[in-house]
């Protein structure tokens, strides 16, 4: 597995410097249900298919940052720094949408 | 000892600076610009290794690194592809898989003794009483494999180059060249790789126009592997290369492949590939009585190049319709039905296809010339779809995925102006896609289309086997016959893949570029189906043989040093390492520094934490 993310600090490097930090979670409430932060602790969608998630720019800038990523070619079409774009949750403790309905 | 022929324009050698070498315990006389092959061959040695199982003669045969027959040890390192290994003054060659010599082989007895040994051989005896197979197995192993392993340690450090470009054209053939002077020439930054240790000056001037357009050729750097990303590695003796290129145009080429017929794997068989080369560009006559098989012009622009050098040379022609050609021998709707010798071929049976018995023909040279294989591996490699082109007889490249270009050989073209059209065509192609496209672009690439549409004309293909006594040979590398194939496909292994894995047909250090499709062939034949159902093996790197030590030996490692670096030489330090920084260890002896610290004050350089 090699292929180039585009590190928003750094510029395009190889993936081999990168650590892979998991697909973006919202993370659970304080009030949560334990429902809800088992949910938040141990699922994931774990899809075939364009997903937003963590990457740390290990041995360069040290700083994590998002990527769009198709799991099934490695293909990055995008990268960006928390909370930039898309309006997507950047973890900081928002609620569980699905939770809070469910 | 051979002589040379007379000097020619174009030949590799230089003739004013000899070189000698060691091999088997003589001295052998080259000149530089002579691979060991080919000084072997100017110094009459025909025998150039033995076989991996049945320990078989064998010789010089496609002196393009396609094939298994000439691996030798050299100065320590194993299964050197001795034919494009270039001569070097007081270099140790030695002959492999023999005792005590290649000419006099003490096991040449296996091969009498084959009947004993069908593939997996290993798997079907041996497995009662239970000590069995603990008694045999030091004795198969010893008299299988290839080469002997280096104890020393690895000579020296490798690197890793990494590479970033806007299209990568993977062979300098004319299509490769074609493709890197255009995709140059629009303002791409291109890089070409070639496996030859040089690329060829050519009639149409195209390495010329390739680097005058800015493109950076790497030669003798074969390309061997896809990997995800795309990523494509290439090695240069010690030095790998990690490519990335927004285009990849493959112009691989395609691979001469042999006949089958009995001792087909005899010294003195060999394709047209070896004979060009030696007599064009190292100056050497391999045969002076010659039978040439073939079935297009190849076979015929090979036998004239022979009978200039001055040898008696008579064309087989696989064409019932052969034209008549001036001054040559021909025997036309015929094929080499076996061929007969001991250390050397002496003589062939030729005949009609698919029958037994016809006339026999004293020789010392076989040629087979123009049967070809497109190499589609690395294109496969990147998810390429290959299927069967019925007038080309063989497997090309259909779909090819976003961003990747076939052009030449590989795809299908069978004359020069075909290949470079096609090259000029993907170079073009790929430079328009990423936006940098000359302003008559369109107007070219349709025109360029039309004149690289692949030619029509029927190939011929040699019949898949021969007939009469003698072992047949599908796969040079690991001894496979005819016969263990199709034994398989009786056992039950009735697949490529199958009869891959219980035969190793195409596992071995050719990986199949000398046998896949007489395997194909050979596999249809004993299956009842057809060369077009069946498919060649997965692709997988390493697609030319690389070093253990260039994917994994030692590397050269960068060396940092602290701000104050002299100040710690200057104090008499001693350094150890830590992580990439020469960290000092201690200044003086162990006692004195303890003592500094106890009883004065201790500093310590930590800017190597970071």
């Amino acid at each position: 597995m090699t292929f180039l993310i585009d590190c928003p600090n750094c510029g395009p490097r190889e993936a081999l410097e990168f650590s892979y930090g998991g697909e973006r979670t919202r993370r659970a409430g304080p009030d949560a249900s334990d429902r809800d932060l088992a949910r938040y602790l141990f699922f994931r969608e774990n899809v075939k298919g364009w997903q937003t998630e963590w990457w740390l720019h290990r041995d360069g800038c040290r700083k994590w940052f998002l990527s769009e990523r198709h799991t099934g070619t490695n293909e990055v079409r995008r990268t960006f720094w928390p909370g930039e774009g898309d309006g997507g949750p950047s973890g900081g403790g928002e609620p569980l949408d699905e939770a809070s309905t469910a | 000892m051979t002589e040379r022929l007379p000097p020619r324009r174009g030949e590799a050698i230089r003739r004013d600076r000899p070189v000698s070498f060691a091999f088997d315990g003589r001295t052998i006389g080259a000149f530089e610009g002579d691979t060991i092959g080919s000084a072997l061959a100017a110094a009459g040695v025909a025998i150039t290794g033995r076989s991996f199982k049945y320990h078989r003669a064998r010789g010089l045969f496609c002196m393009t690194g396609a094939c298994p027959n000439c691996l030798m040890q050299i100065d320590g390192i194993p299964n050197v592809r001795s034919c494009t290994e270039p001569a070097r003054d007081g270099m140790r060659v030695e002959r492999q898989n023999a005792w005590p010599s290649a000419n006099h082989d003490i096991h040449g007895w296996l091969n009498t003794f084959s009947f004993m040994m069908p593939p997996g051989f290993y798997y079907k005896i041996f497995h009662r009483p239970r000590w069995a197979w603990k008694t045999v197995e030091p004795f198969i192993r010893s008299k299988a494999g290839l080469g002997k392993a280096p104890k020393d340690p690895d000579h020296e450090p490798r690197e890793v180059h990494n590479l970033h470009a806007d299209v990568l054209v993977i062979g300098a053939g004319p299509a490769g060249l074609a493709a890197a002077a255009e995709a140059a020439g629009a303002g791409a930054s291109t890089v070409v790789l070639e496996e030859r240790a040089e690329v060829e000056a050519d009639g149409a001037g195209l390495a010329g126009e390739a680097e005058a357009a800015g493109a950076r050729v790497i030669a003798g750097t074969p390309a061997f592997g896809v990997f995800g990303g795309p990523l494509i590695a290439a090695a240069n003796g010690d030095r790998l290369y990690r490519i990335r290129a927004r285009h990849l145009v493959f112009a691989t080429g395609a691979v001469e492949q042999a006949a089958v017929f009995p001792n087909n794997d005899l010294p003195g068989v060999m394709l047209s590939s070896a004979v060009d080369l030696l007599v064009d560009r190292y100056r050497v006559l391999p045969g002076r009585r010659v039978v040439v098989l073939t079935s297009s012009e190849k076979g015929y622009e090979t036998a004239r190049a022979l009978r200039g050098a001055g040898a008696d040379v008579t064309v087989v022609d696989l064409r019932p319709d052969a034209p008549p050609v001036d001054g040559l021998a021909v025997i036309a709707g015929s094929t080499i039905v076996a061929a007969e010798g001991r250390r050397r071929v002496r003589e062939v049976v030729v005949g009609a296809p698919g029958e037994e018995g016809g006339r026999t023909i004293l020789c010392d040279l076989v040629v087979l010339a123009g049967f070809q294989a497109p190499s589609t591996n690395l294109l496969a490699m990147t998810g390429a779809e290959i299927a069967f082109d019925e007038a080309a007889q063989a497997f090309l490249p259909v779909e090819l995925p976003p961003n990747v270009h076939a052009a030449g050989a590989v795809a299908g073209a069978r004359s020069l102006e075909g290949a470079i059209a096609q090259g000029r065509l993907a170079g073009l192609e790929a430079g328009r896609a990423i936006g940098l496209a000359p302003p008559d672009a369109d107007e070219r690439i349709e025109r360029l289309r039309a004149e690289a549409a692949a030619e029509r004309d029927p190939v011929v293909l040699p019949p898949e086997v021969g007939a009469g006594h003698g072992k047949q040979f599908a796969c040079l590398c690991m001894d496979v016959t005819t016969k263990e194939l199709k034994t398989a496909v009786t056992e039950g292994f009735d697949s490529m893949e199958l009869l891959k894995r219980y035969t190793t047909i195409t596992m071995g250090p050719c990986q199949g570029k000398a046998c896949m499709m007489a395997s194909q062939r050979l596999c249809s034949r004993a299956t009842g189906s057809s060369f077009s159902q069946t498919r060649p093996t997965t692709a997988r790197p390493p697609w030319v043989p690389v070093e253990l030590g260039t994917l994994a030996g030692w590397r050269r490692n960068p060396r940092k040093e602290t701000a104050m670096h002299d100040r710690h030489v200057d104090a008499g330090a001693t350094f150890m390492w830590a992580g990439d920084w020469r960290r000092p260890y201690r200044y003086a002896t162990p006692e004195g520094e303890v003592e500094a610290v106890r009883t004065r004050v201790g500093v310590i350089d930590v800017s190597t934490l970071g």
